[in-house]
């Protein structure tokens, strides 16, 4: 025999049935987080006594519960859903009606326009830049008479009157991934927590078995999307959003593998809690706990997420409002209706991710085939919402990372143009949530391409948003590198004319 | 606040209150914002970051602090006041002090307002040991330290672990492998009193130490194998990854590491190794998109090697002072700037390239390849070598042949190998036709020349494409009339993108460009020369592949010309593909050319210099053929043996001839081939440098010049102003930040946390030490073993600090359940990358090859297609089985495995590794195909390896990934286990078979499906259990 094999009758015994696996062991070590947060409180702020609790004691507590203290005030909405176009939508072929372009169609923009704005390098070579009408129709449309493009947005159009258009955006970004970065983190270079993560490291989440932020992603072509845009930035990773996707497995590694059944995946998760649990009596390690409750969580999940994404129990009439498409995992419209049914289960952020809006080339045809994939399910998103009496709680929001340039960018024909990325202004829209509806805010030139009233920058619209869920922005604070940094940076204003 | 964290309950309210422990981080925190470095935001002209300010006269008789005296001090007022207007800090500020806070600051006034400068920036001094309880405990100088510290409170040591759990510590932490069930066993009999050093040694001693000593450094160099920025394409840096790898396992010495990856490239006669290293401060993001402004980018990339060196030799964030003073260090915006000219004087373009490495880069061929070259080098000059063995017989020939007929022929096969096409415009119908007006024949260099009034233009019936990254040349001979500018020839066809290239002359200067989109994607040069209205000239304009102005060269008769470049912003591949047709004369949105073209040839090939000159012979080969030897010119002589060698010679002369020929095309493409890194450079003359106001590119402020931050000991004379000067600076010895960071990374490495925690920060915002007299004595022991980064490993994991096991008592726990004072060893969740590979090791599916280009194991399906334009091509075979320090890191998409487990994401330098503990993380341990691929390549081993009773088998699978045996308890347990695994398939042989079919590698077929099935499963459960996804 092995000298140095410890002496053991063989065979072994069971010395406690695997019924018992399942008990939680009543290590008195479990009483550290009370008396951390007894002892340790009276030197440190609520704040950062949390973040050291999630970070590096008991890594991830099985229910996230946000920081102490938020939300500060009580909040207008619960829960957000961001509907993001991805590529820069243009807003004068949407939204912002400028008839006054016809009278100026093919003729140079003035140079009291461009004042001295820069272009991009993509067009900045260009000899000419000559103004491009849109092609589209607008009527007014609702109770509000919003000016409207209803030939590619007919749906929209039936609840406009629920929407706050904001026509007065800007950005500081010309660029896609510094634009789409700094609408997603507050800062154009990558590196800080997006917006999502914000909210879960503050506010926590309101559902066990399911994260706080998720988001999706619709149409493959476009401009490409980055993990960063949902990732958590210099928080702790566990408040990065986690991404939902359409195929077989909606969550990365949800399925256990094949062949291995869910009985037996089950009886696994039983063997190694109950070994877990031997170590934990053993070493008294409170991580191993935290260890167990995971691996529990991941069970569930694995029986929640695939319920969740399974939309054949809805009823015909929400495709009738979403759209056939709803039907079909990984489009925009399924993902709307996915975002509905996880904001009913309590997830605080879902954000779903449409690309295809860079439009520099071909802009009529490729207008009418991003709306042709959005338009119902948007609006079939909030009267969905609207019915269910959950958009009252629920902020809904629209928008691109820029707009586009009024000045054709390729060739100029009475049937088709392109637009190059513009910064300056842009419309992007909410509703819900505590927005006041049927209204616009903001103003334009005559060439949509200057705000002449009510600028609303990137950091206004964040703090607006946070607002609205009952933080002050300036709370919202992590300290990293030693700077207490936060969402909007050191600007931003709540813009107070769109509350309602 | 965290500073506050690691001494609550070492310091509470009695003893002697530090100002740089207790005080400076309550007035950084809270007063700094407004009364601090920086000049803008300061109110009311109070200053409390300086000495000078803190106790200096406010004027009126007001001071901030009169020592001992605390009810004359404004602050103890201010921050006891009970209105709210008159209290500090304001409300609006969202700080508030604690009332420890305020009795802390008044028990310092009281106590004498003891005031010193910031301890980072105060010179290391090496400490005594201290006086401890138990010197028998202490294997070294840390212990000293740890243990005093933990007698002051009153706390005794945990005892060392078990051998077993001892040697997969060591193993996981040194070589980021477990140790084999051999290895723990030959540790566990080896009695002798140096065991455990020599295991040390021995782990030391392994390859596999260099590649994970490199991956924390990868994380803090933000190395990746993509650009980072909107589609994210590829770049190739392994080459400077396996850099850092040889260097550990060399141990370099930490400061040759140092100078050598930032400033290699302006050592004396730098080796490619030393330029190799200077990839370090590429490796950050670089930006491809089509519409940025270069302008920015070069900011941008400047300002994140100025802070990715200042965060990982200073432990500083000097980023903050880009836009403002900085708020907490004594760091202006304009010493920011002045760090800053150190790093923007670099050759590069402000756009990345979309595919491939971006300027500057050097060929950097592994030595395998060296070697390679070197050999085809030999090849080629042995060949040339008969050739010219062989004169003799040649020349024989060669005059026979000249004095025949036969030397009348055309010289149509002159320089014909790898010619694409030639042009004589001689009238005939060569496949040219009439684009726009009347262009004729008129009389020529040779015979009639292309000739063109301004108006007209011919073109190419035959349609040729060419790439900016494809090599092909372009020769001809051109006239220009008076008027000298005007496009010789081009094959542009849309007016707005202008894609092709373009010969033409612009006030008598050659230019030549390559447009992929105008004028975003513009590669171009012109001659400093001008030709003359009248002249005939020979130009040849060549492109090197190399997608860059760079790569572009024009010959006028011959000789190269000196050229400028007008752009270099070409970024996409093949420019080339929707060109039109070849225009000679003009182009279709220019001013066309008035003058002659004749004798053009189009080459897709580079054409060397001597086969040039060649083509700039103007006698004809009959001419000189009719000329005694005597009485040719060199070139003469070149040309009519060229033109003999390739089209008369008899064998075996002639595939000698061809032999010299293709060894030389196969030489150059094999240089072509070899790997690029992107090294450092620097311009001259030397950019300028300015403030930017508010951080932005072009706000420009004041003009500054390299210099160093005044806060620090500035170097001796004789430091050059530049990253040279710079790194010796910083390891000089004498630089209080360089040796406390690095050693306090490496302490981080092993006990999961910095002795100052925030690794990243030793500014006036980061963490108090919590052990400042090991620090330093660490620090300074580094510097007096000559930097050896091995030696300071040893020390460390030799410790009997080190050596203690981490089981977690309760009054421990209680007393410090942050573990700040090490009354015990770390318990740490392995890291992404060491998870992976401790599955891949302990299942045999390891290929432990080092080093090379990174690879593509298993993703999901669609994961980047899904949100990129790229299409993930999976490795085949073993790469599919590589260490994870080899994985391809696309950062926007990094491999989902390692961002759920919480690896560095690359996209920034990162120094403070996270732990998380998520379900997504068990999902991930419990389903990928790799850990699932592994547990069943396990389950054979079991089988196979681990004896036939049940008991022996899982004996063998726990041991090869706990290392130790298994308790009864346990053994009964997993014994229960692995039979309800054997039921489970024993009723479903299907279910087993597509268990064991998951992975590419194949299944043993000489095992029965349902026991590996079993066998996996339990793998499966062990490869879970949170003992052995952690260290111990």
């Amino acid at each position: 025999m092995n000298p140095l094999r410890p002496n053991r009758d063989i065979p072994p015994k069971l010395s406690h049935g695997c019924c018992g696996y399942q008990q939680l062991s009543a290590n008195p070590l479990t009483m550290t987080r009370r008396y951390f947060l007894g002892k340790a409180a009276r030197g440190l702020g609520g704040v950062a006594l949390a973040s050291l609790l999630n970070e590096n004691l008991f890594a991830a507590p099985a229910r996230n519960n946000g920081l102490p203290g938020f939300p500060n005030f009580a909040p207008k909405a619960k829960r957000v859903i961001y509907l993001f176009q991805s590529g820069g939508p243009p807003q004068m072929d949407l939204f912002d009606y400028k008839p006054f372009l016809d009278k100026v169609h093919g003729r140079e923009v003035p140079e009291s326009v461009f004042n001295g704005q820069r272009l991009t390098g993509m067009t900045a070579g260009q000899s000419s830049f000559p103004v491009a009408r849109s092609i589209f129709k607008f009527e007014r449309v609702g109770e509000s008479g919003t000016w409207l493009n209803t030939e590619v947005m007919p749906h929209l159009a039936e609840v406009m009157d629920e929407v706050c258009l904001i026509k007065s955006m800007h950005t500081e970004a010309i660029n896609h991934d510094p634009a789409i970065t700094f609408f997603q983190t507050g800062f154009q270079i990558a590196g800080r927590p997006s917006i999502g993560s914000w909210l879960s490291y503050g506010l926590g989440s309101t559902n066990e078995n399911l994260p706080a932020f998720v988001a999706m992603t619709s149409f493959s072509g476009g401009q490409p999307l980055y993990d960063r845009l949902w990732g958590p930035g210099f928080l702790p990773s566990r408040h990065q959003g986690v991404k939902f996707g359409g195929g077989p497995d909606p969550v990365l590694y949800l399925n256990n593998p094949e062949g291995m059944s869910s009985e037996l995946r089950r009886k696994t998760l039983d063997h190694i809690a109950a070994m877990n649990r031997m170590k934990f009596d053993d070493y008294g390690d409170p991580e191993i706990e935290t260890r167990i409750s995971q691996y529990e969580m991941a069970f569930r999940m694995q029986t929640s997420v695939p319920e969740l994404v399974d939309v054949s129990s809805e009823p015909d009439s929400t495709f009738d409002l979403y759209g056939k498409d709803a039907k079909k995992p990984g489009t925009y419209a399924n993902n709307c209706l996915l975002a509905r049914r996880l904001t009913e289960r309590g997830v605080r952020f879902v954000q779903l991710f449409h690309r295809g809006w860079d439009t520099h080339n071909g802009l009529p045809n490729q207008l009418k085939r991003q709306c042709g994939h959005t338009d119902q399910a948007t609006a079939g998103l909030i009267k969905d919402l609207k019915r269910r009496d959950m958009l009252d709680e629920t902020l809904v929001i629209w928008g691109g990372e820029f707009g586009r340039t009024v000045y054709c960018q390729n060739a100029l024909t009475p049937t088709n143009y392109g637009r190059d990325h513009h910064p300056r202004c842009f419309t992007l829209f909410l509703a819900g949530g505590g927005v006041k509806p049927g209204m616009s805010f903001g103003e334009t030139d005559d060439y949509s391409y200057n705000i002449v009233k009510d600028p609303v920058s990137v950091h206004d619209l964040h703090a607006t948003i946070l607002h609205l869920l009952g933080i002050d922005h300036k709370k919202l604070t992590y300290k990293f590198q030693g700077r207490h940094y936060r969402l909007t940076d050191v600007h931003g204003k709540v813009v107070k004319p769109l509350l309602a | 606040m965290l500073a506050a964290a690691s001494c609550w309950f070492a310091c509470g309210l009695s003893g002697e209150v530090d100002f740089n422990r207790d005080i400076r981080p309550i007035l950084s925190d809270n007063c700094f914002k407004c009364h601090g470095p920086d000049e803008r935001t300061r109110e009311a002209e109070m200053r409390l970051d300086t000495r000078a300010g803190l106790f200096g006269d406010l004027g009126g008789g007001y001071f901030p602090i009169v020592p001992g005296k605390p009810d004359h001090s404004e602050i103890i007022w201010r921050i006891s006041a009970d209105d709210e207007d008159d209290r500090m800090p304001p409300i609006d500020s969202g700080n508030t002090l604690s009332e420890r806070e305020k009795q802390l600051i008044r028990r310092w006034v009281e106590e004498g307002a003891d005031w010193k400068k910031h301890w980072s920036f105060e010179p290391v001094r090496r400490p005594e040991l201290p006086e401890v309880s138990d010197a028998d405990w202490c294997r070294n100088g840390i212990d000293y330290f740890v243990l005093a510290r933990l007698n002051a409170e009153g706390l005794k040591p945990a005892p060392e672990a078990d051998r077993a759990t001892l040697i997969r510590r060591l193993s996981l932490d040194l070589i980021g492998l477990p140790p084999t069930p051999a290895e723990v066993d030959a540790f566990l009999k080896d009695r002798s009193p140096n065991a455990y050093e020599k295991l040390v040694d021995r782990l030391l001693d392994s390859p596999r130490y260099g590649e994970t000593m490199a991956l924390p450094w990868l994380d803090a160099a933000r190395y990746a194998d993509t650009d980072g920025y909107q589609n994210d394409g590829p770049r190739y840096m392994w080459r400077w990854r396996d850099w850092v790898i040889d260097a550990y396992n060399q141990n370099k010495p930490f400061d040759q590491f140092t100078i050598e990856q930032l400033a290699g490239d302006l050592l004396p006669n730098p080796t490619l190794d030393q330029i190799i290293a200077t990839g370090f401060n590429r490796n950050h993001r670089y930006n491809s998109e089509a519409g940025l402004v270069f302008e920015e980018f070069l900011l941008e990339n400047a300002v994140d090697r100025v802070d990715t060196t200042s965060t990982v030799w200073m432990g500083l964030t000097m980023g903050c002072a880009r836009c403002h003073d900085h708020k907490y260090d004594p760091i202006s915006t304009k010493e920011y700037y002045q760090l800053l000219a150190y790093f923007n004087n670099v050759p590069e373009s402000g756009r990345a390239r979309k595919f491939g490495n971006s300027e500057p880069l050097v060929v950097a061929p592994t030595e395998d390849q060296s070697a390679e070259l070197a050999a085809k080098d030999e090849a080629l000059h042995r060949t040339e070598m008969r050739l010219a063995a062989a004169e003799y017989r040649i020349d024989y020939d060669q005059k026979r042949w000249e004095s025949t007929a036969a030397v009348r022929a055309s010289e149509g096969k002159l320089l014909g190998r790898g010619m694409t096409a030639a042009y004589g415009f001689d009238g005939k119908d060569e496949g040219i036709s009439a684009a726009k007006g009347q262009p004729w024949f008129g009389s020529g260099r040779f015979g009639t020349a292309a000739t063109f009034d301004g108006e007209s233009r011919f073109s190419l019936d035959e349609k040729y494409h060419f790439a900016a990254e494809e090599r092909f040349s372009l020769s001809f001979w051109v006239k220009p009339d008076a008027v000298r500018e005007g496009v010789i020839l081009s094959n542009q066809k849309d007016r707005i993108q202008k894609k092709g290239i373009v010969a033409k002359l612009d006030g008598g200067k050659v230019q030549f460009f390559i447009i992929s989109s105008w004028i975003a994607g513009v590669a171009a040069i012109e001659t400093e020369q001008k030709i003359q209205p009248g002249d005939w000239r020979h130009v040849t304009l060549v492109n090197e592949g190399l997608m860059s102005a760079n790569g572009m060269k024009i010959y006028l008769d011959g000789e190269i010309a000196q050229t400028r470049q007008l752009y270099n912003s070409i970024s996409n591949l093949n420019p080339g593909a929707k060109d039109g047709l070849f225009q000679i004369g003009g182009s279709n949105h220019e001013a066309n050319f008035k003058g002659k073209v004749d004798e053009l040839r189009i080459y897709h090939r580079s054409l060397w210099e001597d086969e040039i000159a060649i083509l700039v012979e103007a006698l004809p080969v009959r001419e000189i053929a009719r000329r005694p030897p005597s009485r040719r010119s060199a070139s003469a002589r070149n040309k009519i043996r060229s033109y003999f060698l390739e089209n008369v010679a008899a064998e075996p002369i002639k595939t000698l001839a061809e032999d010299v020929f293709s060894l030389r095309v196969d030489r150059r493409e094999y240089h072509d081939s070899l790997p690029t890194t992107m090294v450092m450079r620097e311009m001259v003359p030397r950019k300028e440098t300015f403030v930017r106001k508010r951080g932005v590119y072009h706000q420009l402020g004041e003009r500054v010049e390299r210099k160093l931050p005044e806060v620090f000991p500035q170097p001796k004379e004789g430091l050059s102003a530049d990253r040279l000067g710079f790194a010796r600076w910083l390891v000089s010895g004498k630089h209080p930040l360089t040796g406390r960071v690095a050693v306090n990374r490496y302490w981080l490495k092993y006990f999961g946390k910095g002795l100052v925690k925030t690794a990243e920060d030793f500014g006036l915002q980061g963490d108090w030490p919590s052990h400042p007299k090991l620090l330093d004595w660490l620090a300074d022991e580094f510097v007096r073993l000559d930097w050896d980064i091995k030696a300071m490993q040893k020390l460390i994991v030799t410790s009997a600090t080190y050596r203690q096991s981490s089981r977690v008592l309760r009054e421990t726990l209680e007393r410090d359940p942050e573990n700040l004072l090490y009354a015990r060893g770390l318990r740490q969740r392995l890291s992404a990358h060491t998870l992976r590979d401790q599955a891949l090791a302990v299942s045999g599916l390891l290929e432990g090859r080092i080093g090379g280009a990174s690879v593509k194991p298993y993703q999901p399906d669609k994961l980047w297609e899904n949100l990129s334009n790229m299409e993930y091509v999976q490795s085949q075979g073993e790469d599919l089985y590589r260490r994870s320090l080899y994985t391809h890191w696309k950062r926007t998409l990094p491999p989902p495995t390692m961002a759920i487990l919480d690896a560095a994401d690359r996209e920034n330098c990162r120094v403070s590794p996270q732990r998380t503990n998520t379900p997504l993380q068990a999902l991930t341990t419990l389903n990928e195909k790799i850990f699932v691929e592994a547990a069943r390549n396990l389950g054979q081993r079991i089988l196979l390896q681990g004896g036939n009773s049940m008991a022996d088998q899982i004996e063998f699978a726990f041991r090869s990934v706990a290392a130790r045996y298994p308790t009864d308890k346990e053994l009964a347990l997993l014994t229960d286990a692995y039979g309800q695994y054997r039921k489970a398939f024993a009723g479903d042989e299907e279910a087993a078979r597509q268990l064991i079919a998951v992975g590419e590698s194949e299944p043993d077929p000489t095992l029965a499906p349902i026991a590996l099935a079993a066998a996996t499963t339990l793998a499966n459960t062990l490869l879970n259990l949170d003992e052995v996804l952690t260290k111990e």
